[in-house]
């Protein structure tokens, strides 16, 4: 594999943005078939690193120097990609995923005025997220990480003339640089302790035993992964810092498949699989993430079944999910969470797509009260989410069950039963909201204003056939990875090709394990019998009864039945309010003292210091007299100074 | 004899790029006399021409031959070609380009002398080209002078503006006064060494066999003389006024190109007195001092200046001061010399590109733009990227990130940290942030300022091509040896 084309990769959506920033103008639609061309030869590049590492033919790692950036002191920061197993699944499912995303927007975003401003800033997204994943120190993934956000800022406030969506984006933006601050942190802390930035350097220094704080310091270490975890929860939404991503859906739609659901808030699975040896060494750490992303997915999971808006049903489900990710990366199960993150671009990308399509059609309505009966006049996108709402649900044999189940019995062998029951009640409630969705939006009767449902139709093939790849994934993305249970873990091709990258973290934990890990086949066909049956019987077959059948009046009387539970689901558990009294309330306290302390310290010292430079400078213009004698009596005085300093000093 | 000839044809060919020049300066004078009136246009682009074949004959010609065998000795260790010169080489080359670039319109409206003006403009640039490789006392003197002489005439050269005359007899008075202590300063060291090769005088100074106080005064007045040309305080008083009288396409030649020749040329100086283990004594010092000076000088200094180029001589002067304290850190710690010289380069870089689009904007905007910075009010919305080219090079002089400014700043404090002069970074950053108003007011003034009266507005001026093609791909280099930082090492 030449290098040249691992370059090209992120190059070709770089040539995308630069095309459509600088002459949109002139390329119009052009420019959006131009980026749709370069996405595709990125993921067609993406595509033959994969499937040549997969197969064979192709052998990793694969390191890419590029160029000097800049001294730093004793260091040189170069820039550099670094292409092992890991990196080729990102880069295969991110590129695909966003050639899919790119040809959607053609039909999508067609006649929007900023039309190509909107794919400029998806080819800097796509630039971003490459050099994320591609990067081979910490300060290159530092910068395509700032990128995504960056783009993903951007592309919220997208629509600035929308209620809320500049808010939105503000608000992604100042949430996550409370990640990036932790994410500072622990570079600064490697740097200081291992006195490098680049990532195998530093996880083949701390393995070698060389580096004396992570010999001897838990402290030490199980900070400076809790800070890496801190930038994790800020990018990938997790508790306290997930707050951010409902709001995100102000954003365009192909903007939330791509972005918020697919590719940029799975960069922290990435960065926590990417330094897995590092976290392997803090098992407080690790207890942590297994708890955070338990109960992210719990939350966020059972805010998810009482939302109208579409689109929030599927942003708090992508929350969940995400949970999903961080919990097996919690239990040790790192191959799981990124085969998890794999599946989820599918199936979470056909169904924010659907979504999409849906809105496209219902001429921007997004409550799901007022949708109802559109299989009927929109059957492929129905039957595609469909598909979607199989592979989310966890069904077998599809998509989301071979990458959700592992997880779940990972967490159980792993011993933690409470965490298990918590993940298992999630999988109910991962069902049924995506059954709700699917049941409220696709099947009854059409509730739709009449003058908005004469309009409905079909959406045209640009985003119809995304629609129906990514449903096939979302069915079928699951043959990479059949569960272990099956076959002795013969067809579990994911988990050998990911093992040499995981390996080292694995070796610590089972070093350092406390019990063996539980290996029953019979419990674990015993579990995922449980887990199915309650995906079907609690997740499915209520969503049908109160999204289909009972529907509205059932569902009402439920919802009065349950009272203070639906409530708490129905306003997000007061997560908001919650922070806006209690976090931005305490700010404004600050910014109060601070505005005063600047008027009347800060102020009074910056005007005196002013006045002064004010003075000295009036003082050299003075002396600054048109005169050629003054000027070369300025010389001799400096003659005298230098020759007399000199003398003095010896 | 024969066995001289090899060597002198090995040093012709090396300084290929000072001699492509000759023949283009003297060229052009010729053509200016054999061309008739009407297409005298055609000297610019005769000009241009030579300029990019010195630039061939330094990459492609002599660099490839010659950056393996980096550093080049030619006749006899009297020019000198190591990595440090070469970029200055360069980076001089590239700033005549642009000088030449945005002269035609400028020197059309003044009715400055073709064949003079561009003549001279090349052998400024031949001149500061062979400044940068001087290895030898003499030379130093000669190049020095050589270059002095055509900056003179450069500066004066628009005989219609009294200014322009003023400045030029001032610049002519006081640097024939500076290069009187120069003179004196070679003659102590020659005194004191017995030798005025820098390489025979660095055995001397290794052997210990100099006479320390006869060679600290040499040093120190030789400290003098390039002093002035850098406008180092307490040397600079002459810039201010120079500045503004000049044309501004030479003004930019004069803060640029002189610089960076200068600058190499005294690297070159204090590396060999470096080699001296007493010049560690008083030098830095000295030197101290006066970096010290030019930096609270040239930040205070320009607060209030209501002219812009006035503004950008005290900004120049402050910026001289910047790029010496790697070389202060240097005198003291001879280990970091490799470090000091890659701070010095890449600010040399950074310097240029950015005080280029300073200068070039107010030379393109013409008459009208070469006074007061009132009148930039509102310019943003008659010629939005005159504008923006200007904010930019504001914010890169500032030294905010992500510009050039601010890298190369961060290298040459680095350097001073490294070497335990903390205190020397400190002020200087401080200077530095008193420099933040003047710019700013720039930007402020362009951006957020209308025009008070209806005369005091700045006529909206029509982009020509090869302006626009000069400050754009300035303004390119702000950015890209952000990225590239390394790249300008041209593989050495």
């Amino acid at each position: 594999m030449s290098s040249i084309w691992i370059i090209l990769i992120p190059l070709l959506p770089l040539l995308a943005f630069v095309a459509n920033g600088l002459f949109g103008r002139a390329l119009q639609r052009t420019g959006g078939w131009l980026a749709v061309g370069c996405m595709g030869g990125s993921a067609l590049i993406g595509a033959v690193i994969f499937f040549g590492g997969l197969f064979g033919g192709i052998t990793f790692p694969i390191q890419v120097d590029l160029w000097q950036w800049m001294p730093l002191g004793d260091v040189t920061i170069r820039i550099g990609f670094y292409v092992d197993q890991l990196t080729a699944l990102m880069l295969f499912f991110v590129t695909f995923v966003s050639t899919l995303v790119f040809l959607y927007s053609m039909g999508y975003m067609a006649g929007d005025p900023g039309f190509n401003r909107f794919f400029a800033y998806l080819g800097l997204f796509d630039f971003s997220m490459l050099v994320l994943v591609l990067g081979d120190s910490l300060p290159v993934l530092f910068v395509g990480w700032e990128g995504v956000g960056l783009c993903s800022y951007l592309l919220i406030g997208y629509y600035l003339a929308m209620p809320g969506a500049p808010d939105a984006g503000k608000k992604a933006f100042i949430v996550n640089r409370i990640g990036d601050f932790g994410f500072l942190v622990a570079m600064f802390m490697l740097f200081a302790s291992v006195g490098t930035l680049n990532i195998q350097e530093i996880l083949a220094a701390v393995a070698s035993g060389a580096v004396p704080e992570f010999q001897y310091s838990a402290a030490f270490v199980t900070f400076l992964t809790l800070m890496l975890f801190l930038g994790c929860t800020g990018k990938s939404a997790q508790i306290p810092l997930f707050v951010w991503l409902p709001d995100a859906m102000a954003g365009p739609t192909p903007v939330s498949a791509l972005i918020h659901a697919a590719t940029m808030v799975t960069a922290g699975v990435y960065l926590v699989v990417r330094l897995s040896a590092l976290f392997a060494l803090a098992p407080a750490t690790m207890l942590t993430i297994a708890i955070v992303a338990a109960a992210t997915a719990f939350v966020a999971g059972s805010i998810a079944l009482t939302q109208k808006d579409i689109k929030k049903v599927l942003a708090y489900s992508t929350v969940s999910q995400l949970g999903y990710m961080f919990l097996a990366c919690g239990v040790g199960a790192f191959t799981a969470g990124i085969f998890h993150v794999f599946t989820h671009a599918f199936f979470k990308g056909c169904l924010f797509l659907g979504a999409g399509s849906v809105i496209h059609a219902c001429h921007h309505i997004q409550d799901m009260d007022q949708m109802g009966g559109l299989r009927r006049k929109m059957p492929a996108t129905a039957r595609t989410f469909l598909f979607g709402s199989l592979g989310l649900a966890g069904i077998v044999p599809f998509a989301g069950f071979m990458s959700k189940d592992e997880i779940l019995w990972r967490v159980f062998s792993d011993g933690k039963f409470i965490l298990y029951a918590i993940a298992l009640v999630t999988a109910a409630f991962t069902a049924y909201y995506a059954f709700r969705a699917y049941f409220l939006t696709f099947e009854g009767q059409s509730r739709l204003p009449h003058d908005v449902e004469h309009h409905v139709h079909e959406s045209p093939w640009t985003m119809t056939l995304p629609l129906w790849i990514l449903g096939i994934g979302a069915l079928a993305a699951g043959v990479f990875n059949i569960l272990p249970a099956f076959g002795h873990g013969h067809y579990s091709a994911i988990n050998h090709f990911l093992a040499p990258v995981v390996a080292p973290a694995e070796a610590i934990l089972a070093a350092h394990a406390s019990h063996e890990p539980i290996h029953s086949f019979a419990l674990e066909i015993l579990l995922m019998i449980v887990s199915t049956v309650v995906a079907l019987v609690c997740g499915v077959g209520l969503a049908w009864l109160f999204a289909y059948k009972l529907w509205p009046a059932g569902a009402s009387r439920m919802a009065r039945r349950l009272g203070p539970l639906y409530r708490i689901s129905y306003h997000r558990w007061w997560w908001d309010e919650f922070y806006n009294v209690f976090v931005a309330g305490g700010l404004k306290l600050l910014a109060l003292i601070s505005t005063l302390f600047d008027r009347f310290v800060i102020d009074g010292v910056l005007h005196t210091v002013a006045g002064a430079a004010r003075s000295g400078s009036r003082l050299i213009r003075f002396f600054q007299n048109g005169q050629v004698q003054a000027y070369a009596l300025a010389i001799l005085v400096g003659v005298n100074l230098v020759v007399w300093l000199v003398l003095w000093y010896q | 004899m024969n066995d001289l000839y090899p060597q002198i044809s090995a040093s012709l060919f090396q300084t290929l790029p000072i001699l492509v020049l000759i023949v283009a300066g003297i060229g052009v004078l010729v053509a200016d006399v054999l061309l008739p009136r009407a297409s005298r246009w055609l000297l610019s682009w005769l000009s241009l021409l030579g300029v990019a074949l010195a630039f061939i004959a330094l990459d492609f010609v002599v660099g490839p031959a010659g950056r393996e065998a980096l550093p080049l000795h030619s006749y006899f260790g009297v020019l000198r070609s190591n990595y440090l010169v070469f970029l200055a080489q360069n980076v001089i080359l590239a700033a005549g380009a642009f000088v030449i670039l945005i002269s035609p319109r400028y020197v059309g409206e003044r009715r400055i002398p073709l064949g003079e003006y561009y003549g001279l403009l090349l052998l400024a640039v031949m001149a500061m080209l062979a400044l940068a490789a001087s290895t030898e006392l003499l030379t130093v003197f000669l190049n020095l002078e050589l270059l002095s002489i055509t900056l003179y005439v450069l500066t004066g050269i628009e005989n219609r503006n009294l200014r322009s005359g003023e400045a030029a007899f001032k610049y002519f008075l006081l640097g024939s006064f500076a290069a009187a202590f120069l003179l004196l300063g070679i003659a102590f060291v020659f005194g004191a060494t017995g030798e005025t090769r820098y390489d025979a005088i660095r055995q001397v100074l290794v052997d210990g066999t100099a006479q320390p106080r006869l060679l600290a005064i040499g040093f120190c007045l030789m400290l003098v003389g390039f002093g002035f040309k850098l406008s180092l305080a307490p040397f600079h008083m002459y810039a201010p006024d120079v500045y503004e009288g000049a044309p501004t396409t030479t003004a930019s030649l004069i803060a640029t190109g002189t610089k960076v020749a200068g600058f190499a040329a005294l690297f070159h100086l204090i590396e060999l007195a470096a080699a001296w283990s007493d010049a560690a004594g008083g030098l830095w010092l000295a030197l101290y001092a006066v970096a010290l000076a030019s930096m609270i000088v040239g930040n205070v200094g320009a607060v209030v200046q209501p002219n812009i180029k006035r503004m950008l001589a005290y900004s120049s002067i402050a910026h001289s001061g910047y790029t010496i304290v790697p070389m202060v850190v240097m005198l003291q710690r001879p280990d970091l010399i490799a470090d000091a010289r890659d701070a010095v380069a890449y600010y040399m870089l950074a310097y240029t590109v950015m005080t280029l689009l300073a200068f070039g904007v107010p030379a393109v905007l013409g008459p009208a733009g070469e006074s007061r910075i009132a009148q930039y009010a509102g310019l943003h919305r008659r010629s939005p990227m005159l504008a923006f080219v200007m904010a930019l090079a504001m914010v890169s002089l500032m030294g905010i990130p992500p510009t050039i400014g601010f890298f190369g700043k961060f290298q040459l404090f680095a350097v001073a940290v490294q070497g335990d002069h903390i205190w020397l970074a400190v002020l200087g950053v401080l200077a530095s942030v008193a420099s933040v108003y003047y710019y700013l007011r720039v930007i402020v003034t362009m951006y957020m300022e209308e025009p008070a009266t209806a005369g005091e507005e700045l006529e909206s001026r029509r982009l020509d091509g090869v302006n626009a093609f000069a400050l754009t791909a300035c303004s390119v280099c702000v950015f890209l040896f952000v990225v590239f930082q390394s790249l300008y090492l041209f593989g050495v």
